[in-house]
């Protein structure tokens, strides 16, 4: 249950959140997120310079992610064991909504 | 050597996005942004090229190592810099870009800006209460005028705080 509870108080997650957590699967600084963000939504997502840095202390903080390095004065991050298993509850969670709401919608065709 | 323009603004940090449409205006009109002063309220121009830019305040009183990079690799130039204040700038056509793109980012720089203004309201009533407490023993002209301007201070704080409790208000009432 604590376990379930430590996992649940970040879901669900925010559209940017949740961009941020998955392109930090592979280690990337700041810019770097933010250019994965917006390839991997074909450049719907812009996400904001102050936006990535306000997000980026709080995931920290919160130790969905940390830093793992430094390149040139700009830190590394990646997702942590915890970030990762809140990545996995999130997509659990969309995926439901998509599997019902699709049958759902079918349902009435 | 380009002419420089200084302009003096009063404005309230819940207020940036109204300073943010100013100095875009400026820009446009041949007005470039130089350097700021004096709490983020006296702004240094020269003249340029009249462009598209937009401008972007962040308040970032404790900014980390690689904020300002950041920014820069961004496309962002650090156009002043003064009190926690930054003044963003970036050069635009078509859709403008914005350093806050979803509305907790501004959530938390109005937060970031009460926390600060909450701890110099906290000193100014601890001394306000010294000044309370000698005057009651041993009053003077000087004690008088010094609860004046205490008081006159602390009503203005108190004000800019209503101000970003409303602003607050507005941008959780948003949609994004």
């Amino acid at each position: 249950m604590a376990e379930k509870d430590r996992i649940g108080k970040f879901l669900p997650m925010s559209e940017t959140g949740f961009y941020i957590l998955l392109s930090t699967l592979t280690e990337r600084h700041g810019y770097g997120i933010m250019r994965e963000v917006a390839d991997m939504t074909n450049g719907r997502l812009n996400i904001g310079a102050g936006t990535i840095y306000g997000t980026l202390s709080k995931m920290e903080a919160e130790k969905l992610i940390e830093a793992c390095g430094e390149i040139e004065r700009r830190k590394l991050y990646k997702t942590t064991e915890l970030g990762n298993a809140v990545l996995k509850a999130e997509l659990a969670r969309l995926d439901e909504m998509v599997t019902i709401g699709k049958r759902n919608m079918e349902a009435i065709k | 050597m380009n002419a420089k323009k200084m302009a003096i603004k009063w404005w309230m940090g819940c207020d940036a996005d109204k300073i943010e449409s100013w100095l875009e205006g400026q820009a446009q009109r041949g007005l470039r942004l130089e350097s700021v002063a004096f709490g983020g309220n006296v702004f240094r121009f020269a003249e340029a090229e009249k462009e598209g830019c937009a401008y972007g305040i962040d308040y970032q009183p404790n900014a980390k190592s690689d904020y300002e990079a950041l920014f820069t690799d961004d496309g962002w130039t650090l156009a002043g810099k003064n009190s926690g204040f930054y003044f963003w700038r970036k050069p635009y056509k078509g859709q403008k870009p914005l350093i806050f793109t979803d509305k907790e980012s501004l959530i938390a720089r109005n937060r970031r800006q009460v926390a600060f203004l909450t701890i110099i309201l906290l000193s100014l009533l601890s001394g306000f209460g010294v000044t309370i407490r000698r005057s009651a023993t041993n009053p003077s002209p000087y004690l008088t005028a010094l609860i004046g301007v205490q008081t006159g201070l602390a009503i203005a704080i108190g004000a800019v705080l209503t101000a970003f409790y409303v602003s607050t208000r507005r941008l959780r009432a948003r949609n994004s």
